[in-house]
């Protein structure tokens, strides 16, 4: 059993380096981009088969540009993607693209816009066979059947040749989790994809994930804004600020223990169903800015309340504090302290 | 369980090529969308006159040209053709409906009907070749140019304008001033040019629209190439409008058409146009004369028209068929 264990441990399907993407800020239509958004810069982390990693961060810092880039919407401007250890960064030839897609998905926030009205429900979620060729008519049929069945769209035959505006928003979404799911991939971006839907519906889904993902033994990245969806879906939790990579732990670690001034703000404003519970309430000043041309300061520095003076001096690297935890804060960097 | 995937394994090892895959799709794609579009009356409606048409001109006009109006020899000098010739027979032309000319004689004596029979294929040639070539141009390109963007973007769209300002009926009077222009010459000239300008600028820009929606990434997440999403997503997207600008523009180059032929500036044989051309100039059209002799300019007249709304009811139909969010169910 050990052996086993050991063996499961190593098996890292993503791991990435020092991943950055900045996007260029033009000013005029002639001049060429001369300072640059940094909507992802240097983060790393790495996902074993099997679990689920939540990228947490307000709107705008960062978390769908590095969903994206990871599936290769976006090309990396710095930083190594390692997939199933295979270097993905820079994907050339057809034959290795091909691969790479048929292993990696994405399933989107908005299942009303996800889906091309245009197509039927079995064009949607037999896609991605059809684009890698695979199998005959038949087989794609059975397996739709089979995948839209096991997301619990059934009987699967009435939905078949139905258009996506005639299917629930709950629905939409399951056949946008059925169609990245219909090729068995090792690693999915899912990008809020509860965010839109109707509080009744949201549990289904996310159980329905958390279903497929042990039973499928794939890889998430879960990108979220709400801790308490982070929290009942993830195994990891990793916090996002500008760009950043703030806070990185176990879950419930982070959950229980934040280090992080800026992790501290965001889970003391998850609501507790209790109205004896009181907590401390974290106050954070301002408002998230832009990430362009960066000073070499921490980012959180504007609104942080325990900003030092090192602070504005660099930027705190990311540090393990034990067990795995790592934050990026002087606070807890005993050199620096 | 276990047997239904060792089936499934089984099947998948049979191959069976994407393009049989597309095929048998298509075929029943064709099914379910004729039958949205046959239950919607107006596009019905035009599809009906459209047949009408069509079975007039492709069918009763060569039987009854081989049978009732074969050239007669008249005399050993005079031969007499419905379509061209002058029927001395009749004491004065043009001869009202009679049951030797059911629509009458124009001033040439020539049989109205058989002006009008022999004019329709020409007429639905001309306008669906102008409006597939209008189309197609127009299609590709907007399409092309709003997913690639940058400077072939730039290319087309400055062509579009130029295209837009293109004084089109005094180009075709030089034209035809130049050399002999003919029906197909016609239809090719109207499609390029009417394809390079305004339809191109209109489907450019619901082909931008979505090209940014999330199922292009999707799509692209999958590994999908950039002229499959063109194919599969963008243009399936943009066809309503495209269907609709075809039936514009067959109705555009059957008015054209007519527009030139009425100045006498074809080179062609017989056509609707050059009916009304061939009453007016005769000065049958002035007046109180336009009552009289209604059946020079009713027939062509009411056939432009007709065919024109046709092929309008016709895309109405197809609107219905591509969008589905235009569907009573």
């Amino acid at each position: 059993m050990p052996k086993v264990e050991m063996a499961n441990a190593t098996d890292v399907v993503l791991k990435v380096e020092n991943l950055k993407k900045f996007f260029p800020v033009r000013k005029g239509v002639f001049s060429r981009a001369k300072s640059f958004l940094h909507a992802v810069d240097d983060i790393s982390f790495e996902i074993k088969r099997g679990e689920v990693l939540a990228l947490v961060g307000e709107s705008g810092c960062g978390k769908t540009t590095t969903g994206k880039t990871l599936v290769k919407l976006y090309e990396p401007t710095g930083g190594k993607i390692k997939f199933l250890d295979r270097d993905v960064t820079d994907l050339r030839s057809d034959v290795d693209k091909k691969w790479f897609h048929s292993k990696s998905q994405m399933i989107f926030q908005d299942p009303f816009e996800s889906l091309n009205p245009r197509k039927t429900i079995f064009d949607i979620v037999s896609e991605p066979m059809n684009i890698q060729n695979k199998g005959n008519l038949k087989y794609r049929e059975e397996k739709t059947m089979e995948i839209l069945k096991r997301v619990g769209i059934s009987p699967p035959n009435a939905f078949l040749w139905r258009y996506p505006h005639e299917l629930s928003g709950g629905q939409r979404q399951r056949v946008a989790i059925a169609r990245a799911l219909v090729m068995n991939p090792e690693f999915v971006v899912a990008d809020e994809p509860t965010s839109m839907l109707d509080v009744s519906i949201r549990t289904q889904v996310m159980k329905l994930m958390m279903d497929l993902i042990s039973d499928m033994n794939m890889s998430f990245l879960y990108i979220t804004h709400d801790f308490a969806v982070a929290r009942y879906m993830s195994d990891y939790i990793s916090v996002m600020y500008l760009g950043k990579m703030v806070e990185y732990g176990k879950t419930e670690e982070i959950i229980q223990n934040p280090l992080h001034p800026y992790t501290k703000a965001l889970i003391s404003s998850v609501p507790v169903p209790d109205p004896e519970f009181k907590r401390k309430s974290i106050q954070i000043k301002g408002g998230i800015g832009k990430a362009i041309d960066p000073l070499p300061r921490c980012r959180f520095y504007d609104r942080c309340l325990l900003a030092m003076d090192i602070c504005a001096k660099k930027e705190p690297p990311l540090l393990d504090v034990g067990s795995g935890h790592k934050v990026a804060c002087f606070l807890y960097d005993k050199k620096e302290k | 369980m276990s047997n239904t995937t060792e089936e499934m394994t089984a099947s998948s090892e049979v191959f069976e090529s994407p393009f049989k895959i597309k095929l048998k799709l298509m075929w029943r794609a064709f099914k379910e969308n004729w039958k949205i579009f046959s239950e919607s009356k107006i596009g019905m409606l035009g599809f009906w006159i459209v047949i009408i048409f069509a079975v007039a001109g492709f069918i009763v006009y060569p039987i009854l040209a081989s049978t009732v109006w074969k050239s007669t020899s008249l005399s050993s000098m005079v031969s007499y053709n419905p379509v061209t010739g002058y029927d001395f027979t009749i004491a004065s032309n043009p001869a009202p409906p009679s049951l030797t000319h059911l629509l009458g004689t124009d001033p040439l004596g020539r049989d109205i009907l058989a002006q009008l029979l022999y004019s329709t294929p020409r007429e639905f040639a001309l306008g669906i070749i102008a409006a597939l070539i209008t189309v197609f141009l127009g299609t590709t390109i907007g399409t092309i140019s709003a997913f690639y963007g940058g400077v072939v973007d730039t290319f087309f769209m400055r062509l579009a304008d130029l295209t837009l300002l293109f004084p089109f009926i005094p180009f075709l009077i030089v034209i035809s001033g130049m050399m002999t222009v003919n029906l197909f010459m016609l239809a090719l000239i109207l499609g390029v040019l009417s394809g390079f300008g305004g339809i191109t600028i209109i489907l450019r820009s619901q082909a931008m629209i979505v090209k940014v929606k999330p199922f292009i990434e999707s799509a692209k997440v999958s590994g999908a190439s950039n002229p499959y999403i063109i194919v599969n997503h963008i243009i399936p997207n943009i066809m309503p409008l495209s269907f609709l600008y075809m039936m514009f523009n067959v109705t555009g180059a059957i008015f054209s058409e007519a527009v030139l032929s009425f100045f006498g500036l074809l080179n062609i044989r017989m056509s609707w146009g050059l009916m009304i051309y061939t009453a007016d100039t005769a000065g049958y059209i002035v007046g109180t004369n336009i009552g009289t002799y209604w059946w020079l300019w009713l027939p062509p007249g009411a056939a432009i028209t007709l065919i024109c709304g046709a092929f309008y009811f016709i895309g109405r139909g197809l609107d219905e068929v591509v969008n589905p969010r235009l569907r009573r169910r």
